[in-house]
């Protein structure tokens, strides 16, 4: 019996470091699946790089792409937020320069978090943004009005088979429980 | 294949033994680190617990027995669905199959007891209080959950959307998670330590197989279950954003983390049945189970496989279509391994010597009405249909017949099965079989209608329905009513046998034709068995 336990010792501290592996695996595929979907464009995510502008980079004239602008605000969120372009024909690498339109019409200041996503999401990895306001959050005063750029461009590399592109952008407070 | 004991010493071993009886009274049960006694506990706590959670199904049940707002609110209704499902789930199969494992694993391979017997003890009674904290949510302001046994973010992870009584769920289900780990745990090492001599690996019963695959299943996914609610919970109270798309966060991500617990789950509840039906099928059949090689291999496919289909529950999230074609194939290929568990239960009843006492009917009951089950999972894994069928009561039709005809009937066979093993009386076999028919009639004017109503669109977890419904759900509602009332009689027969009031008593090998060291013990089974290993030939 007694070389026995010292098996069950070492089984048993096997076991359990599968289950403090397996516990740790679970908080792993946070930063995996984020990852995961940025790297393809799951879910419609986009890297929050910048893109720098080349002023030479040449424009794919001999195609367009029709890109449609989308702005929700949450419900709890009492704001207007709209793009001044609801639509736009583009060609392939053709920077495009968009401003949404923001109030806050509470009585408090809101920090609100903008959320970006592009439909298709094949499509996804293909939208650079040199400039957005997606990529910060962004504190208006009770009342307040503020103009929010977003500049961005399709990379020429956009399969020939997407024609139109469809970019939401969710506004929501941010750190809200909804 | 199957283990011949060497019997000749064993019952006279029992008897030596006998001063070393259990205690008397109540701390007997709550400091007992005795594998039966272990065993009796869990299994009488999963029949609370299927009696308690079947009751809220027949609030459900009448509820939707006429279309129209009859005798809950919407959202009482709810937190039954939810309440009903996680008790079923955590509180009735679960511990059933580790009440099982505890009274029959040790018997099965020779061993005195379980190899860790006070964490058995302590794994055991975590339940209780789990259990009693869940339950107590239905008594706080706000209510029980109410966001489904999924607890899908947002609706669980947003203090906006559900009760304060989430955190009472989310501490229950760690405390449930600890206990079926520690479970596990005992099981894996208990096999792996304890065997008898020559009682080699492929020699073990298939039950024993079937618990060693469920255990590493268990310890493999519980932690991730764990780590999902523990997710939730900060993100209610610590100002995190696994789950929240504001702070960065994907509420996708949770039925990701969910299902890779969740898929592996469904054959934890599985797999302890196959074993079971694989133990029960040759005894009435006279005949050794045919293929055993290919059972256990189809058992550890299963387990495998379990791993990487967990993507076929979110076909409808938005997943690309190349994701949603490898998860709809692989699980398909789940078919496979299942395919060759039935067509061996079919080939060992080909040509066997068979009666048909209830154990036996059971199993019947469940070889076919779990395939029907598997077969409505196989159109649930069709990608374009799925879209259709999801979130219908199409759903609940087939994830009962894998579990009520499946999971349930394999655990009520198993219990009539033993039970003349365990308390020395054998139980009465007319009402016995008077129990299975009602059961396996009511159970099929519960569940199969649900087919129909769920392909002609009616949704899952919604306390109305639209007229064309009605005459449907009406005969669902009788089935319910009926099978419940079956469960009252199956209490009354199990204390009925319990107490030795049908008349025979049980034999030490108790069937004619059973095999396995757990038949060479006498009838009740001594308290203390196989102190000096058996040797298995």
């Amino acid at each position: 019996m007694v070389n026995k336990e010292k098996n069950y010792t070492k089984l048993i501290t096997g076991l359990l470091v599968i289950v403090a592996l397996m516990f740790g695996f679970c908080f792993a595929l946070v930063p995996f699946y984020d990852a995961f979907c940025k790297a393809t464009g799951l879910l419609g995510k986009t890297t929050d790089q910048r893109v720098r502008i080349d002023s030479f980079s040449t424009i794919d004239t001999s195609r367009a792409i029709t890109v449609e602008l989308v702005a929700n605000i949450n419900s709890r969120l009492h704001w207007t937020f709209y793009p001044d372009i609801k639509r736009v024909n583009l060609h392939p690498g053709q920077v495009q320069t968009v401003i949404f339109k923001a109030q806050n019409l509470m009585n408090r200041t809101v920090v609100s978090q903008t959320i970006f996503s592009v439909s298709p999401f094949q499509a996804a990895r293909y939208v650079k943004k040199a400039e957005c306001f997606t990529f910060s959050p962004q504190t208006l005063q009770a009342g307040q009005r503020a103009d929010l750029p977003s500049v961005f461009f399709i990379d020429k590399d956009l399969p020939a088979e997407i024609k139109r592109i469809t970019i939401s952008y969710s506004l929501l407070e941010a750190g809200s429980r909804y | 294949m199957s283990a011949i004991p060497d019997t000749h010493s064993h019952d006279l071993h029992a008897d030596e033994h006998h001063d070393h009886g259990p205690a008397k009274g109540i701390t007997r049960w709550i400091f007992t680190t005795n594998h039966k006694d272990i065993g009796t506990l869990y299994l009488w706590f999963s029949f609370i617990m299927f009696l308690f959670a079947g009751s809220l199904a027949m609030i459900i049940r009448a509820e939707l027995f006429q279309p129209g707002q009859q005798l809950v609110d919407p959202n009482f209704f709810n937190q039954l669905t939810t309440m009903h499902g996680l008790i079923m789930v955590f509180g009735a199969v679960m511990p059933a199959f580790v009440g099982l494992a505890n009274w029959l694993i040790p018997m099965m391979i020779g061993a005195p007891d379980m190899a860790l017997p006070r964490m058995n003890n302590w794994s055991f009674w975590i339940l209780p209080f789990a259990f009693g904290m869940l339950i107590s949510t239905f008594f706080m302001e706000g209510g029980a959950p109410n966001f489904g046994w999924t607890a899908y973010a947002p609706l669980s992870s947003s203090t906006a959307f559900s009760p304060n009584s989430t955190d009472f769920f989310i501490f229950s289900v760690h405390m449930m998670g600890i206990s079926s780990v520690m479970g596990a745990i005992n099981v894996i090492v208990t096999i792996f330590n304890l065997r008898a001599p020559g009682m080699t690996l492929l020699k073990m019963p298939i039950f024993v197989w079937s618990w060693l695959i469920t255990a590493f299943l268990l310890i493999a996914v519980m932690p991730v279950l764990a780590g999902a609610v523990t997710m939730l919970l900060t993100d209610r109270h610590f100002g995190t954003s696994f789950f929240h798309a504001a702070g960065g966060g994907d509420p996708v991500l949770y039925q990701h983390i969910f299902w890779f617990f969740g898929h592996p789950e469904v054959y934890i509840m599985i797999l302890p049945a196959f074993g079971i039906i694989s133990e029960i099928v040759p005894t009435f059949a006279r005949k050794p189970l045919f293929g055993r090689t290919s059972m256990i291999y189809a058992l550890s496919a299963i387990a495998f496989l379990s791993f990487i289909v967990w993507a076929h529950h979110m076909f409808t999230t938005g997943i690309p279509v190349t994701a949603t074609l490898f998860f709809m194939y692989a699980t398909m290929l789940i078919a496979v391994p299942t395919g060759v568990k039935v067509f061996n239960w079919i080939s060992t009843l080909w040509r066997g010597c068979i009666t048909f006492e209830t154990p036996m009917l059971f199993a019947l009951a469940f070889i076919v009405l779990f395939t029907i089950g598997g077969l409505s999972g196989l159109m649930l894994a069709i990608v374009p249909a799925d879209f259709q069928y999801h979130d219908t009561y199409f759903v609940v039709a087939h994830f009962h017949y894998v579990l009520v005809p499946g999971a349930i009937f394999s655990i009520i066979a198993a219990a009539y099965y033993w039970l003349p093993k365990w308390t020395g009386h054998m139980y009465s076999e007319t009402l016995g079989k008077i129990h299975f028919w009602l059961s396996a009639i009511a159970v099929n004017l519960v569940f199969f209608p649900m087919h129909f109503i769920g392909l002609a669109g009616m949704p899952r977890r919604i306390p109305d329905y639209a007229l064309q419904f009605a005459d449907f759900n009406k005969i669902i509602s009788i089935g319910g009513f009926l099978f419940g009332a079956a469960q009252i009689l199956f209490l009354y027969i199990v204390i009925h046998t319990i107490r030795g009031k049908s008349g025979k008593r049980a034999t030490g090998p108790v069937w004619e034709c059973a095999h396995g060291l757990e038949w060479t013990l006498p009838s009740p089974a001594p308290y203390h068995s196989f102190t000096t290993p058996p040797v298995v030939k």
